[in-house]
């Protein structure tokens, strides 16, 4: 039954895991932390919910943050964090993406691009549904804002003195 | 605006869940999981010995493993293969069978279970844990599980991992390794208790009752010191 649920979950979410992760860090190590993710899933399958997807999601989230701090232990560098993927096809919304936080970034790239409801966000973060919420709109209007900015600054016509 | 937003988001996704880095492959199922999901396990931690705790353990340290505990090595071996074949790793060591020797024996109302370690090709060790009483199998192997822990040592020092197997449905194997200089481990369980164990040749052994749930690991050197811990993830 273990060995039987084990399978049904690794077949149905091993490319949703590995697009997860794919998108949050360079492919150098994507393989590793996929990898890890779905061993820890093998260890806890008593523990892993009916819905096991915002579940292997945050288990490749912590796996990737411990990822990063090795990284950051044996190389002295930040290689991940600079080499992870941003917005790609729309520079000006990448710029914005950009400059906010992880924190916010985060959240947004789940329902973003996981295509997670806040429900499942909120099991992603390890937060209740009411702080993802909050969590969720404050990243949104933060990275409106950013972006209204960016887009109002157009060229100014030379002024011309005769 | 912002729900524009989300909409102008998703479609700079640099790994679109509709495009082509992210079509779900044809579901290709394996050929048997039984082996890869041996080794998987395996590379989770290492060694162990349960609630009846390690009695007697020096006199089974170094015993010669009997052939088909060495067979089981072999198969470990052909498993890791398989193993990086099927993507799961892409890197496993290779166990000197000829080595494998005892290392913890712990005694349970099912009878000993014990780990076995053969030195492998990466510098570490490889590992095999099973029921002493168990019959061998058909093809001169042992039931049980076994892997080779990570060269790399992890943040925390210690790897860990637990599993229950069918014949043995009322005892959870919980194994580990403690990668610096360590005499024993204290395992703290969900609820609160504590169970301390011997480090053996970097490995611990344990047979809790099933249904336990290990929180925390802690590793002491022999003057007592906490040289290591590692929490649930």
């Amino acid at each position: 039954m273990t060995q039987q649920r084990f399978e049904q979950i690794y077949a149905e979410h091993r490319e949703a895991v590995r697009a997860y992760v794919r998108r949050r860090a360079p492919d150098v190590v994507v393989d590793d932390v996929v990898s890890e993710t779905f061993l820890v899933c093998l260890r806890r399958i008593d523990q892993v919910p009916l819905e096991p997807l915002p579940w292997l999601y945050s288990v490749a989230w912590k796996t990737l943050a411990n990822e990063r701090r090795k990284q950051a232990r044996v190389a002295n560098n930040h290689a991940l964090s600079v080499a992870a993927p941003g917005p790609v096809g729309d520079g000006v919304l990448a710029k914005a993406f950009n400059a906010l936080s992880e924190r916010d970034r985060e959240v947004l790239r789940l329902v973003a691009w996981e295509g997670l409801s806040l429900t499942d966000a909120a099991t992603v973060l390890g937060c209740s549904g009411v702080a993802c919420r909050v969590r969720y709109h404050r990243a949104k209007s933060r990275l409106a804002s950013r972006l209204e900015a960016a887009e109002s600054i157009k060229p100014q016509p030379k002024e011309v003195t005769r | 605006m912002t729900d524009d937003l989300i909409t102008r988001l998703a479609a700079a996704n640099p790994v679109p869940r509709n495009g082509t880095l992210h079509v779900l492959e044809p579901v290709r199922m394996r050929r048997s999981w039984r082996p890869v999901l041996a080794v998987a396990v395996a590379v989770v931690a290492l060694a162990g010995a349960g609630v009846a705790i390690a009695a007697g353990f020096g006199a089974f340290e170094g015993t010669p493993a009997p052939p088909d505990v060495s067979t089981s090595f072999t198969q470990l071996n052909s498993m890791a293969d398989q193993a990086i074949q099927e993507g799961i790793s892409t890197r496993w060591p290779q166990a000197d069978a000829s080595k494998a020797h005892g290392v913890i024996e712990v005694q349970t109302t099912d009878g000993p279970e014990d780990l076995w370690a053969a030195p492998n090709d990466q510098g570490g060790q490889c590992y095999f844990i099973d029921w002493a009483n168990d019959p061998p199998e058909q093809d001169g192997s042992k039931y049980g599980f076994g892997g080779c822990p990570p060269s790399q040592e992890p943040t925390s020092n210690i790897n860990w991992g637990d599993v229950w197997i069918v014949g043995h449905p009322d005892f959870m194997t919980f194994w580990g390794t403690v990668y610096v200089a360590a005499t024993t481990v204290q395992v703290t369980l969900d609820d609160g208790s504590t169970v301390a164990l011997p480090v053996v040749e970097h490995m611990f052994l344990a047979s809790l009752p099933r249904g336990d749930k290990v929180g925390k690991v802690t590793a002491f050197d022999a003057s007592g010191n906490q040289v290591a811990e590692s929490s649930t993830p």
